[in-house]
């Protein structure tokens, strides 16, 4: 084993520190896939308690809500047919 | 106009009391609008509740692309009016939204459509050409005219129908589609508005299913 890791290049202190700088993330990802759902909740009470999620609902409808005020009346409607039997 | 303006003054009225009753009723209002619009176009049967699907609708009806941002509004005011009534959010915020679903209520009823008024109903029809009784006794006709979205007389039809109207109603553009096979070829008389004795018979339909439209003011 030991002989194997020097083969590589890579004392044993090197995959030591390498376990080590990478077992921080590897954990941190367990930990958010396993408590994703309190993670969401922490996060929708914090979205909820500042209100941002209306604000910027009505940021979107402050910049689109002109346009479509004056889009509305250009629609053009067409006659709707007359079904027959059998279509 | 009035009533809208009745409408609006109720509602700011209410707002003060309580601003998330007030949105709920908006949205109401709004839902009642866009259900009076897809029924002159025949796709109110198609319509289950969520706003932004009567855009869709309304593009498949009028066969052309409606501006993204008609969808995009409805879609947002959706989610304001969910955020409103379900979390807490500051008074100042919940005015906002009302102000900006009274605007959007403004712009559904700018939406240019055509209308369907009841010019003559109970009409007998007959299977002959000569309208020799007996009349048609499972069926009565409704002549509708039919205006431009500029309220421009645009044409007048008669259609069968079971139902009972009374003119000067305006109506929704609703078919009975459950009684497939409708009815064939039908004649009426039409009175002479010079001479009241004086009848000339016309030609009702060729084929046609059941009309059943409904007053709008009751969708």
């Amino acid at each position: 084993m030991l002989q194997g890791a020097y083969l590589t290049g890579f004392s044993v202190k090197d995959w030591a520190d390498l376990l080590h700088a990478a077992a921080w993330p590897i954990v941190a990802l367990i930990a958010i896939f396993r408590f994703h759902s309190v993670v969401e909740s922490l996060l929708e009470r914090l979205i909820r308690a500042e209100g941002l999620g209306v604000k910027v609902t009505l940021a979107k409808l402050d910049k689109e809500l002109p346009k479509a005020e004056g889009e509305a009346r250009r629609v053009r409607p067409q006659l709707p047919s007359v079904p027959r039997p059998g279509e | 106009m009035a009533v809208t303006v009745n409408f609006e003054q109720h509602l700011l009225e209410e707002a003060a009391a309580s601003p998330t009753v007030a949105i709920m009723r908006l949205t109401l209002e709004i839902d009642r609008e866009l259900r009076k619009l897809l029924a002159v176009t025949g796709r109110l049967g198609q319509y289950r509740g969520e706003m932004p699907e009567a855009i869709e609708l309304l593009e498949m009806a009028n066969g052309i692309k409606l501006p993204r941002e008609l969808k995009d509004t409805l879609t947002q005011f959706w989610s304001l009016r969910n955020h409103v009534v379900h979390s807490q959010v500051s008074e100042h915020l919940a005015l906002r939204a009302l102000d900006y679903g009274l605007r959007i209520l403004r712009m559904v009823k700018s939406i240019p459509r055509h209308s369907y008024v009841v010019v003559r109903a109970d009409i007998p029809v007959y299977a002959n050409s000569a309208c020799r009784p007996p009349a048609r006794e499972d069926v009565r006709g409704v002549m509708l005219e039919t205006f431009s979205p500029e309220g421009e007389f645009m044409n007048k039809q008669v259609f069968p129908t079971t139902r009972t109207y009374l003119p000067g109603e305006s109506v929704s553009w609703e078919w009975n589609r459950q009684n497939e096979k409708g009815w064939g070829p039908s004649w009426y008389q039409e009175l002479d508005p010079d001479d009241s004795g004086k009848r000339t018979i016309k030609s009702a339909w060729g084929e046609s299913l059941e009309f059943a439209g409904r007053n709008l003011n009751e969708i």
